[in-house]
């Protein structure tokens, strides 16, 4: 080591490229300079990795020359001691700092074979690299912002190609512990390698979802670099953090190092909302070379369904749960439709497939092959890309006319979606919203209000097709003003959660639809009322959702409760109207809404004026 | 307390966070799949229970992966069938699809030969499949049976050889 260090000293005072500059103020050029923090990565003066393994230096993690320092000895030192799980000579662990280094100073390194390495890299041999995003799904949890990931492009078929992903490492069982531990990044969160015809199967095929697929415009050179520092990736973790250091980030941190004139995780701070993550890419003219979709089964089941004729058509719903009844004569249409429905079935929905099922299959499948050859045209892209929707925060200015009074208003959205906003790019009718805070000015009385404090809502509407029958629901926890109170200081919280059905018209642009719902308020303004600080109810709801134009949406809805416990003259009966009308011009949006509150023979009306801006 | 119980509940929704119910390194994944319901799938993706043996660079390998994440060479075949068995027996039947050219591909079988693969599968489709729960490695055989003794095939594949 001391040996190492001396010779370096020597190669720095003595060896210097042609040139001016001196040894020292090379070194720290290189040290500070946008590459080497890349390969550290750096962020604010601080490394986000968090492996022991992926610093020679204890001061690495913010001390880019100490660490350029320790590597450049830990790279000439034969013997050095090997480095990860697979104990690999640092040359070896880090090809990419390795070559970094190399091509900056002329310096003599001893020669090591690095064969798992090269091994690697070389069943890649890429074409291209491209960014894959899958898209929300508001089932499940896990996926409500979606998910993105890399796929390395080798083969002319995509299926044969495999994915980089970064994945909180949760371990195989973990409980509640879970929620806790996500959102406060105690989870490490790693990259992981995976054949992309399993990422197909997971989301096509078993979740449902489409996929977006972005090419990313990198060179031979470029590649070869991302795929030395992917390498890097196997020794270290990152703290994952749900909102802001999640999947998507950190895969930004690999296209840095590919290009580093691309300055992408510097565009996040607290949220990094993955479609936001290939604006922050698109943001470069050219950057995305070209974009491909890939639709979820079900849009692939959908558009069989609408190329069968009326005939056709019958005979697939009339077959689909009663495959026995299969004949010699079904057309290619029929059995392509029952195809997908019962790949659907045994994979998405994931029902017990029982034997007697399984011969039928058998004989649906031999049936298809013996009906003629079919010409499959691709599914059209939907009209919008996902970063093509609007903006995910949101800033409005709001107009209100409270019971007569004016007010002057401000809404504040983080993420990311709602009913009314433009749907290109987003679930259709669906509301997504963390963190929304609605405050108004009280223009005569001088003083700022908190209206509402949405800490999240998530809406599903999904109308009943002949195929689907999933029920719609919405879940919300808020802070509001309760309007029955009279008490204009008062502050409650609020839980509500509804389960219900939707029914589409005029291809989903009209949809009605209908909740039951429950919910839990707590507030000191109840106090007067009924002497407890707590009240629930169940409620109904009933509305319309129209999609007039792409820009234009509205709804009315009126929702009724039964408020329990309740003040003698009030029977706790309590409406809710609601009628409004949105037109979007992105990055902009006019928002025009009525509120109808009505409680024991009295009521409210506020009338709304908002100029949203998305950006 | 409650309220932030239900909040984190909701807000640990995770972004991003990978829907990998069904990892099985390198391969392995349909028959898994199989027996998850939806939401232990769902639940699956939510905690996603990340094993550490998919990393690249830090594993020992299994029978059918190397060390560093890929399936050996000479067991790709089998391991992607053994993943896609439910879309290879759709695209055999269709006699086209992305599944049915990959499985080509990797039966060496060059560009121009995958239609004509397509249309063996489709003309041998009740003895390649002779039962519904054929494992992947008698898909295998059988394929490579009839590429064999299919004089088209067998100078397009070189599986044959």
């Amino acid at each position: 080591m001391y040996r190492s260090k001396l010779i370096l000293l020597f190669l720095l005072f003595y060896i210097t490229p042609a040139g001016a500059q001196t040894a020292g103020s090379l070194f720290s050029e290189v040290a500070q300079s946008r590459y080497w923090k890349l390969l550290l990565h750096y962020k604010s003066g601080r490394s986000e990795s968090s492996g022991p393994e992926f610093f020679f230096s204890e001061r690495g993690t913010f001390d880019p020359e100490a660490e350029l320092t320790a590597d450049i000895a830990a790279f000439q030192d034969p013997q050095a001691k090997g480095v990860g799980p697979i104990k690999q000579h640092p040359q070896c662990a880090f090809p990419e700092r390795f070559r970094f280094i190399k091509s900056k100073f002329q310096m003599a390194f001893p020669k090591i074979q690095c064969k798992d390495f090269e091994e690697w890299k070389a069943r890649f041999n890429p074409r291209a690299v491209t960014l894959v995003y899958a898209a929300p799904f508001l089932g499940s949890p896990a996926s409500m912002f979606g998910h993105t990931f890399l796929r390395i492009d080798s083969n002319t078929n995509a299926l044969l190609d495999y994915g980089i992903s970064f994945e909180a490492a949760t371990g195989p069982n973990p409980g509640m512990d879970y929620v806790v531990k996500g959102l406060l990044g105690f989870y490490p969160g790693m990259f992981n390698q995976q054949a992309y015809y399993l990422k197909v199967n997971n989301y096509i095929n078993i979740d449902s979802r489409d996929l977006w697929e972005y090419e990313i415009n990198l060179d031979a050179t470029q590649l070869d670099h991302m795929l030395g520092h992917i390498w890097e990736m196997g020794i270290t973790y990152f703290r994952y953090y749900f909102f802001n250091k999640n999947c998507s980030y950190q895969l930004l941190s690999l296209l840095e190092v590919a290009n580093p004139e691309l300055d992408l995780r510097n565009q996040f701070g607290p949220m990094a909302i993955p479609v936001d993550t290939i604006r922050a890419i698109a943001r470069y003219p050219g950057a995305i070379r070209s974009v491909k979709f890939r639709p979820a089964i079900l849009k692939v089941l959908n558009e069989e369904i609408e190329n069968l004729n009326h005939e056709e058509e019958s005979r697939f719903f009339a077959l689909r749960d009663h495959l026995d009844n299969l004949t010699d004569h079904e057309s290619a249409g029929v059995l392509d439709a029952l195809l997908d429905w019962h790949k659907y079935k045994v994979m998405g929905a994931a029902k017990t497939v029982y034997d007697s099922e399984k011969n039928i299959e058998l004989k649906l499948l031999a049936a298809r092959a013996k009906a003629p050859l079919k010409d499959y045209t691709p599914l059209k892209l939907s009209s919008v890309h996902p970063e093509e929707g609007h903006p995910t925060t949101k800033l409005a200015l709001k107009g209100i006319s409270e019971g007569g009074m004016g007010v002057v208003g401000l809404q504040f959205r983080p993420a990311i979606h709602d009913l009314l906003d433009s749907d290109g790019g987003y679930l259709p009718f669906s509301t997504l919203v963390i963190a929304q805070t609605d405050l108004s000015y009280l223009i005569d009385a001088k003083k700022i209000r908190l209206d509402q404090f949405k800490f999240a809502e998530v809406e599903n509407i999904s109308p009943l097709t002949a195929l689907i029958k999933d029920p719609s629901w919405v879940i919300g926890v808020r802070l509001f003003r309760p309007e029955d109170t009279f008490c204009l200081d008062c502050l409650g919280g609020q839980i509500y959660g509804g389960m219900g059905l939707s029914l589409g018209f005029f291809k989903n642009n009209l949809i009605l639809y209908g909740f039951a719902k429950a919910f839990g308020d707590l507030s000191n303004g109840f106090n007067d009322k009924f002497h407890q600080s707590f009240r629930g109810a169940p409620g109904v709801e009933l509305g319309l959702l129209g999609r007039i134009t792409d820009k234009l949406k509205t709804q009315i809805s009126l929702e009724r409760l039964w408020y329990f416990p309740y003040a003698e003259d009030d029977r706790g009966e309590f409406y809710h109207g609601v009628g409004a009308l949105s037109y979007s011009f992105l990055p902009f949006e006019l928002r025009l809404s009525t509120d109808i509150y009505s409680w024991s023979f009295q009521y409210r009306v506020n009338g709304n004026i908002a100029l949203g801006w998305y950006y | 307390m409650k309220i932030l119980v239900v909040l984190s509940i909701l807000l640990s929704v995770g972004f991003a966070m990978n829907a990998s119910a069904n990892d099985a390194g390198c391969g392995l994944g349909s028959l898994v799949i199989q027996k998850n319901t939806k939401l232990s799938q769902s639940l699956a993706a939510t905690t996603n229970g990340t094993f550490l043996s998919q990393f690249f660079g830090i594993t020992s390998g299994t029978s059918n992966c190397t060390a560093n994440g890929f399936a050996f060479r000479e067991k790709e075949a089998t391991v992607y069938a053994e993943a896609n068995m439910q879309n290879l027996k759709v695209d055999m039947a269709r006699g086209q699809g992305e599944n049915l050219s990959a499985f080509a591909q990797l039966l060496g079988c060059k560009a121009d030969g995958i239609s004509a693969f397509g249309n063996m599968t489709r003309a041998k489709y009740e003895r390649i499949f002779p039962r519904s729960d054929i494992k992947p490695s008698e898909l295998l055989h059988s394929v490579e049976w009839e590429i064999i003794n299919d004089s088209k095939l067998n100078s397009n594949c070189t599986a044959a050889s």
